[in-house]
């Protein structure tokens, strides 16, 4: 596969259970919108299907502005987010509870957990229209 | 459950290997040093929670086609991203 060095998402701290992938692209395709392929650059086969946060739920709130400066994220910047989705089965499931902001700006990744909890981490996905 | 009161400075020992300290008390945060062996896995729970659910995450073979019609607009409803306003003035 062929793609820019701006395609290129840097992770510096990698995601939980995953710390030594610092770089990911970020794919998207017309022919399965609005699902986002999280693909590591060193490691083929690992490849984690996202959507944008706000598809599974428009009135997502972010984690308080101290657990993304916490991380190197400037939370005035418009971020991308997106639920990292996990399925199993019939039944599909996104994690609300740590979706991975990316700035365009910097073109830097993180996995940010929110400690309060608010948000599942399995939080179940229904056939949605989209929004 | 086994409930201990501790202060700052005093730890508990979990087995033979496994010491937890109550480094620092400050307001309603408590610092904890464990001192345990390095096969010993220790997370902070969310951490944990989610290292585990990228773990499941990684490893679901999904069906892209299926999946990608979760999100689809229902038959016969008008998706509401192609009613682009642009495209509406003659």
């Amino acid at each position: 596969m062929e793609y820019g060095a701006d395609a290129v998402i840097e992770f510096p701290q990698g995601l939980p259970g995953f710390e030594d992938q610092r770089q990911f692209l970020l794919i998207q395709d017309n022919k399965h919108a609005p699902l986002v392929f999280l693909q590591s650059v060193a490691e083929g086969s690992l490849c984690f299907l996202c959507v944008p946060v706000q598809i599974i739920d428009p009135s997502y709130v972010a984690p308080a502005s101290s657990a993304l400066e916490l991380v190197g994220l400037a939370t005035a910047e418009r971020l991308v987010r997106l639920s990292i989705l996990t399925t199993n089965g019939d039944r599909t499931t996104a994690n609300l509870r740590a979706p991975v902001f990316i700035s365009p700006n910097t073109r830097q990744g993180f996995q940010v957990i929110d400690p309060e909890g608010h948000y599942s981490h399995e939080h179940p996905v229904e056939a949605l229209p989209c929004s | 459950m086994l409930v201990v009161r501790r202060r700052e400075g005093e730890s508990i020992v979990i087995g033979q290997e496994i010491e937890v300290v109550v480094a620092e008390i400050s307001g309603s945060t408590v610092k904890l040093a464990i001192k345990a062996p390095p096969r010993i896995l220790v997370d902070r729970k969310e951490v944990r929670l989610i290292r585990d659910q990228n773990f499941a995450a990684a490893g679901s073979g999904a069906d892209l086609h299926r999946l990608a019609l979760l999100f689809a607009p229902k038959e016969g409803e008008i998706p509401s991203r192609s009613a682009d306003k642009k495209g509406e003035r003659p």
